[in-house]
């Protein structure tokens, strides 16, 4: 059982990173299209009507794009002068009610951005300018949202599987 | 509910969650759920949740914080930072060079980079090996690094700027140029700082450093990228070319190229760039994600506009509100990050500041130093744990902190000269304007 769930954490860990990359790709084209932006209105004086939206619309998955990768890398800020102080046994339950917690604030955050992917499908909402569809931009951060909720829930299983002793 | 009784409530559910180690992110989305769902059922609360997260992430001034934490990282990940410190070290022949090329190195990283940890972990990566070999005091390179990694946060670019600027609705661009002056002024007493110890203990500076001449391609190599970009973001923004965001993306894409070109990065390098600004990122998302939610709860019980009532009901003295207000910061400080602080305390406290009569871009800047101090304060203080994991037992931690006091001294005395001279953060964005 125990084997089984550290397989699918890894799988999910690969998803992470492959999500990060994702969100890398779209920085990237971020700041090129931004540098012509500039580029064209100062040299060309021709001003590239779509970048600030577009760019701007881009910012929506990049944001959610990290949210597994920061949680494989342990890059949430947290406060453990207390806990570190625990015996092992109470701080594994305390690692076991945040991870809960982490999954139901994951969960909520999913919740919405899955039904407002759903919604703005069927709704046809798009975005001022552009009228590009807002779904397009609320699936990659639902999906994101998603791959963080299940790899919280998989690490959540993996601590309930693993004693306070075996840990240590 | 009451507005006290939703603001004690959130205050003591926030901080329950932060003691039992919950991330920062977690903790304020957790704690602002219940009190939602007080206002609103289950469904209602999931359709503001999209509105709030749709309006926030669909913002084109806060696309400037991936493309500069980009650039920090290209920098970081690059030797055009440890570059820089080589010239200011070995370029510069004068007693103590290393010391004042570590806080010249940490200023002109901070003029490209706006992370304070980044800059600690670049030049004293590089720096503190380098003083220590050269015979310099443990606690006089720990400090001056620890410390010198601060001044990224308050030169512009500076994230925690950014995000004031975003919290509190006020010009990103002002408040860089607000902070170009108390950061000269901050090198300065940092420079004072190394001086006085030399003075005091003369056995902590090596009176002869073997130095290597350097030439003038050397230096202009070294030096050109830092001045490149650093002048790319300061006069796009001052003069008006271009917006933050845009000078973010354009500096940011001069930064790939010459840190390809001049700073030896490698490919692997600039994926890992990528992937720390995602890490940064997926921090950052939830972060002001549950900001948004925590900050509606608390404006829809008008928990902010209550609050400076209350306060302003005592008569206090502005300054006295103004000392309160940085004392509760300074010790905050010494427990939470300063990105974490600014969503949880700015929603309520700026308000307050607005309505004592304060600037809101002088007290961005007074805020930041605040923040500058805090990442030098143990237990949480972010800047001392790098020092000491880069010193890998070469310093202790209690050599890191001791080292910091003259340098937070100095930091206190930016605070009294800025409230004292108003003008020294408010004459260039006035005279922008």
């Amino acid at each position: 059982m125990k084997e089984r769930l550290q397989t699918l954490c890894a799988q999910f860990e690969r998803g992470a990173v492959w999500f990060a990359g994702f969100g890398a790709l779209i920085i990237v084209v971020q700041m090129v299209w931004i540098s012509y932006g500039v580029m064209v209105r100062y040299v060309f004086n021709s001003p590239d009507r779509m970048v600030t939206e577009a760019t701007a619309l881009l910012l929506f998955p990049v944001a959610f794009a990290g949210l597994a990768f920061a949680l494989k890398e342990d890059a949430y800020p947290k406060v453990t002068m207390m806990t570190d102080r625990l015996p092992a046994r109470l701080r594994h339950m305390v690692e076991i009610l945040n991870m809960g917690l982490m999954l139901a604030v994951g969960g909520f955050f999913s919740l919405a951005a899955v039904s407002a992917t759903i919604g703005s499908f069927h709704s046809g909402a798009a975005s001022e300018i552009l009228l590009w569809p807002r779904y397009l931009f609320w699936a990659p951060g639902a999906a994101s949202l998603l791959i963080f909720s299940f790899y919280t829930a998989v690490r959540l299983a993996l601590l309930l599987a693993t004693s306070p002793t075996s840990e240590d | 509910m009451e507005w006290y009784e939703v603001g004690i409530g959130l205050l003591a559910l926030l901080m329950m969650f932060i003691t039992i180690g919950l991330p920062i992110p977690f903790a304020l989305a957790a704690a602002s759920l219940p009190f939602l769902w007080q206002i609103q059922d289950f469904s209602t609360s999931l359709v503001s949740s999209e509105l709030k997260l749709w309006g926030v992430w669909i913002d084109y001034i806060l696309l400037a914080v991936p493309l500069f934490v980009f650039l920090g990282e290209l920098i970081g990940r690059s030797n055009i930072g440890p570059n820089l410190y080589q010239f200011l070290h070995q370029g510069v022949r004068i007693k103590g060079s290393a010391a004042y090329g570590s806080i010249g190195a940490c200023a002109g990283f901070g003029a490209v980079c706006g992370s304070s940890m980044v800059g600690s972990l670049t030049i004293g990566g590089v720096a503190l090996p380098e003083m220590i070999r050269l015979g310099y005091g443990r606690r006089l390179s720990s400090g001056v690094l620890a410390a010198g990694g601060t001044l990224s946060v308050l030169i512009p670019p500076s994230l925690i700027l950014l995000f004031y600027g975003i919290v509190t609705d006020q010009s990103i661009g002002e408040l860089f140029i607000a902070g170009v002056v108390p950061g000269v002024i901050l090198v300065t007493f940092f420079v004072l700082v190394v001086l006085v110890w030399g003075m005091l203990k003369p056995g902590d500076i090596p009176s002869r450093e073997e130095a290597i001449k350097m030439t003038l391609m050397e230096i202009a190599s070294t030096v050109g990228p830092i001045l490149l970009i650093g002048l790319t973001i300061t006069v796009a923004i001052y003069t008006g070319i271009a917006t933050p965001t845009e000078a973010a993306a354009v500096s940011a894409l001069l930064t790939v190229a010459l840190a390809f070109g001049v700073g030896e990065l490698t490919r692997a390098a600039f994926v890992e760039s990528l992937l720390a600004t995602m890490r940064t990122m997926g921090y950052l998302g939830l972060l002001l994600s549950a900001g948004v939610l925590f900050g509606f709860v608390l404006t829809y019980f008008r928990v902010p506009h209550q609050f400076t009532e209350l306060f302003l009901s005592y008569d206090l003295s502005p300054y006295l509100v103004l000392t309160i207000v940085l004392v509760f910061y300074i010790a905050l400080g010494m427990f939470l990050e300063p990105v974490s602080m600014t969503f949880i305390t700015l929603p309520t406290i700026y308000p307050l500041m607005s309505a004592a009569g304060f600037d809101l871009i002088w007290f961005g800047v007074v805020y930041t130093i605040t923040m500058e101090i805090a990442v030098l304060t143990p237990p949480v203080g972010l800047n001392l744990y790098v020092i000491q994991g880069i010193g890998r037992g070469s310093v202790t931690i209690g050599d890191v902190i001791i080292g910091c006091l003259p340098f937070i001294a100095a930091l206190v005395a930016l605070i009294g000269i800025l409230i004292l001279m108003p003008s020294t953060a408010l004459w260039l964005p006035e005279l922008m304007s």
